[in-house]
């Protein structure tokens, strides 16, 4: 076992060289000829019209409007389940335009005094530098007489100031805004149908895919110039691979795979209360440590490179004094400061071995094995199970049960009774329950135990010993397993897990999932992720393919 | 620390009037304070919805799930509890456990037993799954699956609700400020039971100084406000511009896209109206702690429910929903403890633990008193609008005689996700359109321990149009596995 080592927070890795660079030019060029490559079918899905996310579009008006986080962080636009804008949604958004508007930032791009007469040269010159900027495209003619239209409208009843504002409002809520709208443009050597995504339109692909927001002034500039093609746009990913808005991307993205913000099916760290008789410790300061301490994990592994298998392997951990306590680490930071540490190998080995899952995937009083297991499965595997019947949801499962003898039942035991009788339930829980046995050492705060102590539903306590023997059955890593750490190290070899992975980043890119053009694409993508184990190099991967690259419109 | 003390009843009558808090709501409220737009119909029916997710508070000793015939309401010996029934089966209402804080307003209310979400359970996988619950108890409608933008697997009815039914209906009659005011009490809950239309989710407002904003703010108060009128011309200004944007994308959208766009120019147009029809309105409403946090329910909920009062009162809509999220009230007593997870819903799957053969016997009355705390809390919320519409008169008799206001959640029993035998509490009669004071058991089993009926929420849903004064035949999804189309029986 490694000894304790404790690093500065500051010493943080700088991103080395990957793969993505030498085995990214799988095609060469030629000509005008598509760069596609090698055994990936030149096809795309069709391009949808989608709203940016509540997130994206936060910090597009942050990064539009040259804004610091705490400035928008009060602007809260719906997502509309559907897809369909509510009222509210479209309400919210004219109230954010408003607000945003009433900050003053945009009427810096102004080049005359806004609080004089102005002009509607100066006005029309606000429109075209704000608006290109905005719109994420030069503005368009059409676009110019329409805002201009605005200005000299509003500009009959209202101030200049308050005339610009007019503007800027109506741009802050514009379709070109507010949804990404993609009209490609033809190329030479494309199949019928089949249209480049414009340098414009890539642009913001990447900066949405990579960043969550709009591009910069770089990314424009390369848009402007076409260099988002071949070698350009793989420099341009790398460029922004390398940005700390990638690292914040990913620690989203990666926490969105464990879901760790809640879904309908279970809570988020936040929510995740512990019972306060059993863990006194447990309080929101504890778990906002509880969700740092994994975004920091990510965060660094994504800085060494983005292994996946270091996602499930490493020891490394960033802990204050309450978290090294959670941990057992000794020697550790105490109370508010923080350091990496290495925990202990035996117990620890990356994500889903952190408290952070562990916690949210657990019942306030007791560890919930059905939840961990279907968590592996379902986030990690991307294997769906039918709903649970509703009598299913949520039964308690104590611990310490008595079986008729009045022999005191596990956790485990209890289980396996309630769920292997029937073949119904069976069917599911042989696969789930052997996953989540594994994680049997930790307790329902991620604590790790060498026996488990509970209290049984008559309110006697007990102990009883942990079996964590378990299996993947029916994955690709199938076989069998003794303990989370030895199951963290199947996950962070299996190539199933890398193909969810893979699968996961079109949501991320495209917000839709595979389309049925993209099936080579995909492949590409899950190949490059597999023979490389990076994620850097599943994004570039995605970047580089068809998928990206090119578009369908849809049915008229 | 209590952020709420400013908007409790007697703010409002602050508020409203300026004086007298000892007399009632009326007296401060009527004459000049209270506003009605231009060419209003002079006396306007109202429906209110009170909807509480995750189910009433019944339960049921056996672990089975459940299916068509089986009582899960608590009745037998074998049944455990059930908190919401009447404590009479048979016409002469006797209000159950949770309904104690309705007792003064009993001759005006209307409890209806033994009525299905028949369009629930016809689609619902286990013949109840919250999902499929919550998109059809108001729509009645077929609803489809499909994935939204984040990759969760939802359920989206394919038919509005009725509450927006009647809001696009009595919005075309006599145009209004907002076809519905539409707030919520936030937490926990598996997707809004209200549409406006097929897979079109209502979104309602969980903020209460944005909800207040919203529906209040943009109020006169009768004096001359130019700084309001200038903050509305410019925002006519802006709509304008901005639906010339979307305008101009329509002729380049596929027909999917098209979808997106052209809604967005009518929510556009809306809000425009919005602006436009609330210059016509005078009216002195509430004032609101903006500082209250979504997350606060127990202040939450009583500031929502002021704001429909004072948007009924003012005359800003004649629509209103309040969604209330499952959760736990932590601020009442909680003898039961904790529960699987932080929500409201977790309380109810551990009913039948509770039960006589449960692991939790022994905490039954613990569980009891939580369950009766938990959604006696949001029968006050309807009982405080109840109360507030009923201090109002109009007419022959009070605002709340020309209302219908109802209750209902997505479930009765929400251990088992029955959407057999609904909570279904109806106040006020729509003008007299409804006989109160009763409770209506459509239950025909003979058997106390069987459960049969043929009545559905489309059928009460059909008859509420009636009572608008709409003449439909039927509301919802046409399906040969619906009991009986048409109104329901013995309302009148």
């Amino acid at each position: 076992m490694r000894s304790l080592s404790v690093w500065a927070a500051a010493a943080l890795v700088a991103c080395t060289s990957t793969s993505e660079d030498v085995t990214g030019s799988a095609s060469k060029p030629n000509g005008t000829a598509p760069d596609v490559p090698a055994g990936v079918t030149l096809d795309a899905a069709p391009s949808a019209l989608h709203p940016l996310t509540p997130a994206q579009y936060r910090r597009t008006m942050r990064d539009l409007l040259g804004l610091a986080d705490a400035d928008v962080a009060s602007i809260k636009i719906p997502t509309d389940a559907g897809g369909i804008p509510s009222l509210l949604t479209v309400s919210k958004l004219d109230d954010a335009a408003t607000q945003l508007t009433a900050l003053g930032a945009h009427r810096k791009l102004a080049t005359c005094d806004v609080g004089g007469s102005g002009s509607t040269e100066c006005a029309t010159k606000f429109i075209t530098d704000f608006g290109s900027k905005a719109f994420r495209h030069p503005v368009t003619p059409d676009e110019v007489t329409w805002l201009t239209g605005i200005y000299t409208s509003a500009r009959l009843s209202f101030s200049f100031a308050d005339s610009l504002d007019v503007v800027a409002r109506v741009m802050l809520q514009s379709p070109q805004v507010v949804y990404v709208h993609e009209e490609g443009e033809p190329a030479d050597g494309l199949p019928a149908g089949l249209l480049a995504v414009t340098q414009y339109e890539l642009a913001s692909r990447l900066s949405y895919f990579l960043w969550d927001s709009m591009p910069d002034d770089a990314l424009f500039a390369a848009a402007a110039q076409k260099q988002l093609k071949g070698d350009g746009l793989r420099a341009q990913a790398k460029r922004m691979l390398d940005d700390p808005r990638a690292r914040t991307k990913i620690v989203e993205f990666m926490t969105a795979w464990m879901e760790l913000d809640g879904t309908a099916r279970h809570v988020s760290i936040e929510e995740a209360v512990k019972d306060p008789a059993r863990f006194p410790g447990d309080n929101p300061a504890l778990r906002a440590a509880v969700r740092r301490e994994t975004q920091e994990l990510v965060g660094r592994v994504w800085e060494q490179g983005g292994k996946v298998d270091a996602l499930f392997t490493s020891t490394d951990a960033y802990v204050n004094g309450p978290l090294a306590a959670l941990y057992g680490v000794k020697n550790g930071p105490t109370g508010d400061a923080w350091a990496w540490v290495t925990l202990p190998a035996d117990q620890r080995a990356g994500i889903a071995t952190r408290a952070a899952f562990l916690l949210v995937y657990a019942n306030p009083d007791i560890p919930s094995p059905i939840r961990r297991g279907s968590a592996v499965w379902r986030e990690f595997m991307c294997t769906t199970f039918p709903p649970p019947p509703p009598a299913a949801m949520d039964v308690m499962i104590k611990g310490g049960e008595t079986d008729p003898s009045g022999k005191p039942l596990s956790i485990r035991q209890t289980v396996t009774a309630k769920t292997m009788l029937d073949p119904v339930c069976m069917s599911c829980h042989q696969k789930v329950n052997p996953t989540g046995f594994a994680f049997g050492h930790y307790d329902a705060l991620g604590q790790w135990q060498d026996k488990e102590k509970g209290v049984s539903p008559a309110g006697v306590t007990y102990t009883a010993d942990i079996d964590t023997t378990g299996d993947l059955m029916g994955s690709d890593v199938a076989g069998p397993l003794d303990g989370a750490v030895a199951l963290s190290a199947k996950l962070a070899t299996s190539r199933q897990v890398k193909d969810c992975l893979a699968s996961r980043t079109w949501r991320a890119a495209f917000a839709r999932d595979v389309g049925d053009e993209e099936a080579t694409s995909l492949k590409y993508v899950q190949d490059r992720l597999a023979a490389s184990g990076s994620l850097r190099d599943a994004l570039v991967g995605l970047i580089d393919s068809p998928a990206f690259q090119y578009m369908r419109k849809g049915t008229p | 620390m209590k952020r709420g003390t400013n908007f409790g009843r007697r703010a409002f009558l602050r508020a409203a009037g300026g004086f007298a808090l000892a007399l009632p709501l009326l007296e401060a409220t009527h004459g000049d304070s209270w506003g009605k737009p231009k060419n209003a119909a002079p006396i306007a029916k109202r429906f209110i919805v009170v909807f509480r997710h995750g189910g009433t508070a019944s339960n049921v000793q056996r672990y089975e799930i459940g299916k068509l015939g089986d009582r899960l309401d608590g009745t037998g010996p074998e049944q455990g509890h059930d908190l919401w029934a009447p404590k009479d089966p048979g016409e002469t209402l006797v209000l159950g456990p949770i309904h104690a804080a309705l007792e003064a307003h009993k001759s005006k209310l209307l409890l209806l037993s033994g009525v299905d979400n028949a369009a629930g359970v016809l689609q619902s996988p286990y013949l109840g799954d919250h999902r499929w619950a919550n998109s059809t108890i108001m729509t009645s409608a077929k609803a489809t699956e499909s994935t939204d933008a984040a990759g969760n697997q939802i359920v989206l009815a394919q038919g509005p609700s009725l509450d927006q039914v009647l809001a696009q209906r009595l919005s075309a009659q006599n145009a209004l400020p907002f076809p519905s005011v539409n707030v919520m009490v936030d937490g926990h809950q598996y997707g809004t039971p209200f549409f406006s239309g097929p897979a079109r989710p209502v979104n309602s407002e969980t903020n209460p100084g944005k909800a207040f904003d919203t529906y209040l703010g943009g109020v006169g108060s009768g004096t001359p406000n130019p700084e309001l009128v200038r903050r509305q011309a410019m925002g006519v200004s802006v709509l304008d511009g901005v639906m010339d944007g979307y305008k101009a994308l329509q002729p380049k959208l596929s027909s999917q896209d098209r979808q997106v766009v052209d809604a967005h120019l009518t929510q556009l147009s809306e809000l425009e109206r919005r602006i436009k029809t609330l210059q016509t309105v005078t009216c002195t409403p509430i004032t609101v702690d903006h500082g209250v946090q979504d997350a606060d329910a127990e202040h939450v909920g009583p500031i929502m429910v002021d704001i429909i009062l004072a948007a009924m009162r003012c005359g800003l809509t004649q629509v209103a929903t309040l969604e209330l999220a499952d959760i736990i009230t932590h601020w009442l007593p909680t003898p039961f403890g904790d529960v699987a997870f932080d929500i409201g819903h977790s309380l109810h799957h551990v009913a039948s633990d509770c039960g006589a053969k449960g692991t939790q016997f022994a905490k039954q009355q613990q569980w009891l008193d939580e369950m009766v705390a938990n959604r006696g809390w949001c029968i006050g919320l309807f009982q405080r609008l109840l109360a507030g519409l009923d201090s109002v008169p109009e007419g022959n008799g009070t605002m709340l005689d020309n209302t219908l206001m109802l209750y209902t959640s997505e479930f009765s029993n929400g251990s088992f996700h029955s959407e057999n035998n609904m909570p279904l509490l109806l106040a006020g009669s729509a003008g007299g359109a409804f006989r109160t004071g009763r409770h209506l058991n459509f239950n025909t089993a003979t058997d106390p321990l069987a459960y049969q009926s043929k009545t559905g929420t489309h059928n009460l849903f059909t008859s509420i149009l009636n009572a608008f004064g709409f003449p439909d035949a039927h509301f919802g999804v046409d399906d040969p596995g619906l009991g009986f189309k048409g109104p329901m029986p013995g309302l009148v």
